[in-house]
């Protein structure tokens, strides 16, 4: 199980638990903010020279890429059964091997990146969309309700992901769109909890007080003031969230509870091959080696991310003190 | 620090109480009646009401809510639909076989994590360091059920080393033992490159400090240094982390007993979604949660009393 990556910062006395196990602090989503001025052209190309890095971005263009092209990119169709061929190694027909059905392993790992994309983006948009707008009114209005959402966030991170899942899951039935829920609920209380913290630190600020003093009414200095400073520096943590969602994805239609066979799935695969993993291994190498290559290349990217928009952790992490 | 304390056990008692009406509310919201579950498609009304007013589905949400609690409190989590046991009997010997694969993971994680942090900060910038910072980055992102995988590829179905399915019993120590080993370590895996990078950076952090330069100019050696001073204090978040892995474990064990065909509370919460048994369901859910919780709680309090600096400034509250 992966965490999400973000987190919020340190001003949150309850939230050192939520905050600690994703293993990368990102304190520095507040730094963040003086950086992104910086400009992310700057940002992206210091950011390219690092050789880890490249590869990274390599690897999920990539992943972009073949998501979006699938159907040029393979050779077979992805749910064609051909028992004659059931469970062959590579070929020159089949490079991957097929699975116990026949089917062809390159074609079905190919559209897998289509489906898992299909199922992170939407979830992870909808995800921000909805914690930080929640998130943002509940740091603004303050008082109680703030305080109930607080316990409400809470309580829902309580929850892991996987429990999540299987929570909702037996209530709603597996599909694509109940995953989709899943992972963005799953996700709503960390978003929610990061912008809340950013209003909060925002509108400390002199130039909120002086707006209003000035007479803005309070939608007004919410909406062109608070919001996009607070957000701006949540969105590259969008990005970097987008892994968590693929693992969760497919880890759930690994227990069969997300998306469902024969649906051309990285879980799915891993589900199917799992069965049959005493006679070939070539149905479950696919995913395990695209989820491994996808997770870390997110998570290197994050990281040399938030070493350039923060530029004290990176002295440290280097070892350069 | 009392307050805060009382404070925390009170935001951690309205968490738990707002996670037992969320699981209650959900069978009321989501479509799919769990008395037709149980009954099937073709039962009379007659008989529907009825086997609703034996679950207790006729109240209100709060009042279902509230009954759920209770009888929680008193170790009773309900009867399940299909074996008509109550739930707590049920999951009795699941969650001592979860609880053990959890906390052996755990031991393992600090066993080999702390270390290899240690390693990797005394080398700082060396092969090693490099070494073990690119191993843990990997470890790090890749998701549990690829690493049991994996393991369970490399070590049972390839080189036979390992037995991989079932969880044995208790009868035969020895043989529990070495059926825990893979799992163990499957769940370890993401905790221990966690705690190497953790232990590397606040060891680093502390032999950054001017007063470990000093100490340095007075000749105190490099070992006493290391271990004493940077070590020491590295291990403080640590101890304090281990509430939340205990619940984040927990959590994995949903994989791994599946993968490894272990009888857990996760392989317990899967069969019993294959039935819609929502009780059973309901009952591991809120273990989980409860442990998650409770884990919470144990890592802020312990954060606190472990650092001194922290309570100063943050008594004030739970609620910032």
């Amino acid at each position: 199980m992966s965490l999400p990556l973000s987190q919020e910062p340190d001003d949150l006395p309850a939230s050192t638990s939520a905050a600690a196990p994703a293993g990368l602090d990102t304190s520095g989503v507040l730094e963040l903010q003086a950086y992104t001025r910086r400009g992310l052209l700057r940002i992206l190309r210091s950011v390219l020279r690092r050789p880890s890095a490249l590869v990274a971005v390599i690897i999920i263009a990539a992943l972009i890429v073949v998501a979006v092209l699938a159907p040029l990119l393979t050779p077979h169709d992805p749910t064609k059964i051909d028992l004659d061929t059931a469970l062959a190694g590579p070929s020159s027909g089949h490079w991957l091997g097929t699975d116990s059905l026949g089917r062809d392993n390159l074609s079905r790992l190919v559209y897998g990146a289509r489906v898992a994309l299909q199922i992170a983006i939407p979830s992870i948009l909808g995800a921000f969309v909805i914690g930080a707008s929640t998130g943002l009114i509940v740091g603004y209005v303050g008082g109680a309700v703030d305080k109930v959402f607080l316990v409400l966030f809470d309580a829902v991170i309580s929850f892991p992901s996987v429990i999540l899942g299987l929570a909702l899951l037996t209530l709603l039935g597996p599909s694509k769109k109940s995953v989709v829920l899943v992972i963005a609920v799953s996700m709503i209380p960390y978003y929610g909890r990061l912008a809340r913290a950013q209003t909060l630190s925002q509108m400390r600020n002199e130039y909120v007080r002086a707006e209003r003093a000035l007479g803005a009414s309070r939608a007004r200095v919410l909406r062109s003031h608070v919001m996009p400073n607070a957000l701006a520096p949540l969105l590259v943590i969008v990005a970097i969230d987008i892994p968590t969602a693929i693992a969760i994805e497919a880890g759930l239609a690994f227990l069969g509870l997300g998306v469902q066979p024969p649906t051309p799935d990285w879980g799915v695969m891993l589900n199917d091959g799992f069965t049959v993993i005493g006679t070939s291994v070539w149905p479950i190498a696919g995913p395990i080696a695209a989820l491994v290559l996808v997770t870390t290349s997110f998570t290197v990217l994050g990281e040399t991310l938030r070493d350039e928009l923060d530029p004290r952790s990176a002295g440290r992490v280097r070892g350069q003190r | 620090m009392l307050i805060y304390v009382a404070k925390r056990l009170v935001l951690a008692i309205a968490v738990l109480v707002v996670i037992a009406f969320l699981l209650i509310a959900l069978v009321t919201v989501v479509p799919g009646d769990p008395a037709r579950t149980v009954l099937g498609t073709h039962a009379t009304p007659e008989l529907m009401r009825q086997v609703r007013q034996t679950m207790g589905l006729d109240q209100p949400v709060w009042e279902q809510t509230w009954n759920f609690l209770w009888g929680a409190l008193h170790g009773d989590l309900g009867t399940d639909f299909i074996t008509r046991a109550p739930v707590r009997d049920e999951l009795g010997r699941p969650f001592v076989n979860t609880l053990v694969l959890s906390l052996t993971s755990m031991i393992l994680a600090a066993a080999i994590g702390i270390p290899a942090g240690v390693v990797s900060a005394v080398n700082s910038g060396g092969v090693i360091d490099r070494i073990v910072r690119a191993v843990s980055m990997v470890l790090l992102s890749t998701p549990v059920y690829v690493v049991g995988l994996v393991l369970l590829l490399v070590l049972s179905v390839h080189f036979h080393w390992l037995p991989s399915l079932g969880g044995g019993s208790f009868s035969d120590p020895l043989d529990y033992a070495q059926r825990l080993l893979m799992p163990a370590f499957a769940l370890a895996v993401y905790w221990i490159a966690y705690l190497a990078r953790l232990v590397r950076s606040s060891m680093l952090e502390v032999l950054e400090q001017d007063y470990v330069r000093t100490s340095r100019a007075y000749g105190v050696p490099e070992s006493t240094i290391n271990f004493r001073v940077a070590l020491r204090n590295a291990l403080v978040p640590i101890v304090a982390l281990l509430g939340l892995m205990l619940g984040y474990t927990l959590a994995g064990t949903v994989y791994v007993e599946q993968i490894f065909g272990r009888v857990g509370l996760g392989s317990l919460a899967l069969s019993s979604i294959g039935n819609r048994d929502w009780p059973v369901v309901r009952g591991v859910v809120l273990i989980y949660a409860v442990a998650f919780v409770l884990g919470s709680l144990l890592a802020d309090v312990a954060y606190r009393v472990l650092d001194p600096r922290l309570r100063v400034e943050q008594d004030a509250g739970v609620f910032v």
